[in-house]
């Protein structure tokens, strides 16, 4: 297997070369930007992130704990207030949507740090350098060794600065 | 946008003639109603509620559009224009509301007998005046921002347009400058209209919802609702909105493959998000009602939800009881279509992509706001304690479908109309 590394400088240009790649059937990409961009995400297309399903799961649970704890609480020390029954349902929704937000909160960011360090492949960064945190956008494509003229075509084409293999 | 060019054409014959041949029905409706001894009361109260859901949907419409503007929205594209089409509706729902000053003895307690501790604000003439008033405003204020949107995409059509459109182009593009200055000109105009559309709405709508729904149960006190209902006009107006996209995404006439994946996605989120806004402000009147039980308060909700009204405790017991009393149902029903459904079916993204799912839930989103608008006015009209002797409960009866066809016809050949003279997206003749 081989890497090749394409340096590029507009995020358009990082995005047009990700889609010739994509076209041209090399799926095994690395983007480096120093900057969030839309264009480059949708070139990509790697689809929904699974951490919104940390987030669902999240606010579920808060919302039904949150219910189950005040009824429990209601019933544990009884206390009638304002003429209600004891588990009085409306009241309890307000802290039920703020358990909501907590656990869906909390959970969020639980996921992006699972996600983040733990599930995702260790990748090989070695192709990294300190200027794609800075003002260049770099483009790793992980390729046969046969396939390698085809990629350095395509990335001069798209308008790499330099284009060079990285571990062959 | 090169296809946001005014494109006078003659109107779609076969649909106009349906909605024509519905607008009929319900003017045959209306009459035979109104005219009965024992149904004239009915008659206009299914007007009432009919014209309280289509005049705050119509400027609902133009608020949709206004707040594409104030937002600096770019998804929506050609759903703009189509917005300000149905928002064409405003100015035919100004002239119906003579209708209810008609019916103004049917209807109002106060026209005969002055509210204890209200004389002063509900004393008819001031009522009927300031109402007067409030949309003699906001159908002004509606219609100037629609001249205002429109007025650049007329430049072309102006020099073929000939006989009546001519002298309507004329008037409308007086004093043009050139295509590029008035685009120029109506953004920035259009957007300091918009706020005023926007604001204008809340405000006279919120009026409208005090006079002729609040009035209706005069002693009822409430601060939220005037919000809650001009709030529905705008959710309405978007879930039609969704309808109407959807049922011209495959017309050859509209701008081919339009509403895309994205823009059904953004539509399904409006719905998503603005049906939890509408359920909030309701409930956050509820709940305070609920919890202060006081009776000038509770008998709107009574008369609606039950003696009970909601289930307050964990348990379900005499559920089936609560629900079988007068009313409760339709409006269970109604939160069912506008809230329930759309929060828990658009709640992921592949639904809100499905035209499908989608329509689906729009469609009952609309219909959920046509039953939403009888639970407002008819309960206060008919108690449950007359229900319970033996009155009839008759939302789906033939002057509620009748006159509900007749609007809805009504609206759609306006939407229709519209489109005619100016760009929207309306399928040609025999297309």
């Amino acid at each position: 297997m081989a890497q090749v590394l394409g340096i590029l400088r507009t995020p358009s240009a990082t995005a047009g070369a990700v889609r010739e790649l994509r076209g041209a059937g090399f799926e095994k990409l690395e983007v480096y930007s120093p900057c969030p961009s839309h264009e480059i995400e949708h070139a990509l297309d790697r689809g929904p992130s699974r951490v919104r399903i940390y987030t669902l799961v999240g606010c579920l649970t808060g919302v039904t704990l949150a219910y189950l704890m005040q009824i429990w609480m209601a019933y544990d020390w009884p206390l009638v207030i304002g003429g209600k029954p004891f588990a009085s349902i409306p009241a309890y929704t307000i802290i039920g949507f703020e358990m909501n937000i907590l656990f869906g909160g909390v959970l969020t960011v639980a996921g992006l740090l699972i996600h983040g360090f733990f599930l995702t492949s260790r990748r090989d960064h070695s192709a990294y350098q300190p200027s794609f945190s800075g003002d260049d956008f770099g483009c790793v494509v992980d390729c046969h060794d046969d396939q390698v003229g085809r990629v350095r075509e395509i990335l001069g084409e798209a308008g790499c600065a330099e284009v060079r293999v990285v571990s062959a | 946008m090169s296809n946001d060019l005014a494109e006078p054409r003659s109107l779609p014959r076969v649909p106009a003639a349906i909605f024509a041949a519905l607008a009929a029905l319900g003017a045959i409706a209306f009459f035979a109603g109104v005219l009965a001894e024992d149904t004239s009361a009915r008659t206009y109260r299914v007007f009432l509620h009919n014209w309280l859901m289509w005049a705050a949907l119509a400027n609902g419409a133009v608020c949709v559009s206004a707040a594409f503007r104030l937002t600096n929205a770019g998804w929506q594209g050609p759903i703009q224009r189509i917005a300000e089409s149905m928002g064409g509706f405003v100015a035919i729902s100004f002239l119906l509301y003579w209708v209810i000053y008609l019916g103004r003895h049917e209807l109002f307690e106060w026209v005969h007998h002055p509210v204890a501790g209200k004389e002063f604000w509900f004393e008819p003439g001031f009522t009927f005046l300031r109402d007067s008033l409030a949309l003699v405003w906001v159908t002004f204020v509606s219609l100037f921002y629609l001249y205002i949107s429109l007025r650049p995409t007329l430049g072309a059509a102006r020099e073929a347009a000939t006989g009546w459109r001519k002298s309507l182009y004329g008037f409308w593009t007086a004093g043009w400058r050139g295509e590029e200055v008035e685009r120029d000109f109506a953004e920035r105009r259009g957007r300091k209209m918009a706020a005023v559309v926007a604001l204008s709405h809340a405000i006279c709508y919120s009026l409208i919802a005090i006079d002729f729904i609040m009035s209706l149960a005069p002693e009822w006190i409430s601060t939220m609702f005037p919000a809650y209902f001009a709030w529905g006009g705008f959710l309405s107006s978007i879930s039609l909105l969704t309808i109407v996209c959807l049922a011209l995404r495959n017309s050859p006439e509209v701008v081919p493959g339009f509403l895309t994946a994205n823009r059904r996605h953004d539509l399904g989120k409006l719905i998503f998000a603005f049906s939890i806004f509408w359920m909030y402000l309701f409930w956050s009147q509820y709940f305070v009602i609920w919890y202060a039980n006081i009776p000038e308060e509770t008998g709107f909700i009574v008369a609606r939800l039950g003696t009970q009204f909601l289930q307050d405790t964990w348990y379900m017991g005499g559920f089936m009881q609560r629900i079988a009393e007068p009313y409760v149902t339709w409006t269970l029903l109604v939160w069912l279509l506008v809230w329930v459904l759309p929060f828990w079916v658009l709640l992921g993204q592949r639904p809100k992509k499905t035209p499908a799912i989608l329509g689906t839930i729009a469609v009952g989103s609309v219909l959920g706001f046509w039953l939403e608008r009888y639970i407002l006015v008819t309960p206060s009209l008919v108690p449950p304690s007359e229900v319970l002797a033996g009155a009839a409960i008759t939302p789906l009866g033939w002057i509620e479908l009748g006159i509900g066809a007749g609007f809805v016809g009504l609206f759609f050949l306006s939407f229709l109309g519209f489109g005619r003279v100016f760009p929207g997206a309306i399928p040609r003749a025999g297309g």
